[in-house]
């Protein structure tokens, strides 16, 4: 339990800067329309692409990048915990401000608000993440990581959506699960480069 | 598997860190090819060669960083990387670039560290803060690159390993620093039955702490024996040729050699009186002198025969 906690408050702190991009895009709305929470949570959901890329981003490529991970690979602790501890903390904070702001929406009666919509959004939500997280294994740059899930997973969906919307038999929220799908297996890459990355990299 | 150990030391004393036909490639290259390597319980190795010579590779796979395409490595009688959680608590290591967290303060990093290892002692973690100098408040990114190598190897020690790694901790530091570091690592390492296995380009501080010493070159083990016996076995001659047909036939054991106008330099491994008198049964000789040799000599020597048979 004392390793993990202090995997926690690395990571915790390895993530500062995207948990600063979760706060202002989950607050800030809310902040600037004070009087009404349903359309600052509209604007929270989109927003939140952000903070999902920014957070799967900062997963693995800075600790490679300044060769911090070395530092960890040669303590007793699993890769395991190692992974546990960085899902935790990226997701457990996005779950969180995902869930009120969904909370909110719902309250809302907002007409734009659907089982279907919130399904869709949170499969892209995830998709984003996933992938972000898994460029984080493979780049060097947490930045590069994140913005390239992020216009990748948003031009996929474009893409999705035209194809979805010419051809007008085909119910619009087929493609979501294909999305989540594509999010939980893209963690899971992540995880494994990152684990194998050890065996893979090229001699110092 | 028969162990091909080139070192001559004791085989009866239970290996520490034990590789056996140890190979690793990157792509084409291969950059540790079929190493056999035995160090003892409590004794110091300096692993010497040229940069690019697999010292790092073999040290990064002893400590479980990279998997060995061949061979088999045991670290405390446990297998390599099969068992690496197993052994990660029995080894201290210092890798040739420090690795802590920059954004860490020092003693953040100590905090960080002691989390993991059972064994975390704090007095020492006080003791070696005042040998080492470190300021417990500074981030870990504004110290030298000196401070930084100690703080390195103050986490290695802290939680008292069996063996500690070093990988060239003292390349980069200048001669002051580095004193002070060999200082403070003698002073920890005494009394306490450590093996430690170290790389370095500084012969002189190899000579100074290791009781063995391995030559890598391109992957390849060339030797590995007791710094005394190696230093006692390799003698450089210096023959001054008393006329201009140059130099005859050469016993065997000659490592390298070298004739400039009358005078020529050999180096013989193997040293023996009756390599003397070979050399002076063949050789039309005014003045000969056997000379000790230090261990950048010896080192210098072996790679420059290594390159002359290669032809480079």
């Amino acid at each position: 339990m004392k390793k993990f906690l202090a995997l926690l408050r690395k990571d915790w702190r390895l993530n500062r800067a995207a948990m600063i991009t979760l706060l202002i895009t989950a607050l800030g709305p809310y902040v600037l329309l004070p009087g009404d929470p349903s359309q600052a949570a509209v604007y929270v959901s989109i927003l939140n692409f952000v903070p999902a890329a920014a957070l799967g981003g900062a997963a693995f490529a800075r600790e490679r990048r300044e060769h911090w991970d070395d530092f960890l690979a040669v303590m007793p602790v699993s890769q395991l915990q190692i992974i546990s501890s960085k899902l935790l903390v990226a997701l457990g904070p996005l779950a969180l401000t995902t869930t009120l702001n969904i909370a909110v929406l719902m309250s809302g009666h907002s007409n734009t608000t659907s089982i279907e919509g919130l399904s869709s959004y949170l499969c892209l939500l995830l998709a984003i993440f996933g992938l972000a997280w898994l460029l984080s294994a493979l780049l060097p740059s947490p930045a590069i990581a994140a913005v390239t899930s992020l216009l990748v997973v948003v031009a996929a969906a474009m893409i999705d959506s035209a194809i979805v919307d010419a051809a007008h038999h085909v119910n619009p929220n087929i493609t979501a699960p294909m999305w989540a799908g594509a999010g939980v297996l893209a963690v899971f890459a992540g995880c494994i480069c990152h684990a194998r990355r050890l065996s893979l990299e090229l001699p110092l | 598997m028969k162990s091909d150990d080139k070192s001559g030391l004791d085989p009866t004393m239970s290996p520490m860190i034990q590789m056996e036909h140890v190979t690793r490639r990157f792509g084409r290259m291969t950059a540790v090819n079929d190493l056999s390597l035995s160090i003892p319980r409590g004794s110091a190795f300096g692993f010497i060669g040229l940069n690019g010579a697999g010292k790092t590779t073999a040290i990064r796979m002893m400590v479980g960083l990279l998997a060995p395409h061949a061979g088999q490595i045991r670290v405390g009688g446990i297998r390599v990387p099969q068992e690496r959680d197993a052994m990660k608590s029995l080894v201290g290591y210092v890798p040739d670039r420090p690795n802590v967290y920059g954004w860490m303060r020092v003693i953040e990093a100590i905090d960080f560290a002691k989390a993991f290892y059972p064994t975390w002692s704090d007095a020492r973690v006080t003791e070696l803060l005042r040998l080492f100098d470190l300021d417990p408040a500074k981030r870990v990114k504004h110290l030298s690159k000196g401070m930084a190598a100690k703080l390195s190897l103050l986490l290695a020690l802290a939680h008292d390993p069996q063996v500690l790694i070093l990988d060239e901790p003292m390349s980069g530091l200048d001669p002051l620093v580095r004193d002070e570091f060999l200082e403070g690592l003698i002073e920890a390492l005494a009394q306490r039955g450590q093996t430690l296995f170290f790389s370095s380009h500084t012969l002189a501080d190899v000579q100074r702490l290791a009781d063995s010493v391995g030559l890598l070159h391109e992957g390849r083990l060339l030797f590995h024996k007791p710094v005394d016996e190696l230093l006692s076995q390799t003698k450089r001659v210096r023959i001054v040729l008393n006329d201009s047909i140059g130099p005859g036939p050469v016993p065997p054991g000659v490592m390298w050699q070298q004739v400039t106008g009358r005078e020529w330099l050999i180096t013989l491994g193997d040293f023996s009186q009756s390599q003397i008198e070979f050399l002076k049964a063949k050789n039309q000789i005014t003045n000969l002198d056997v000379m000790d040799m230090s261990l950048e000599d010896v080192f210098k020597d072996c790679l420059r025969g290594m390159r002359a048979k290669e032809g480079v």
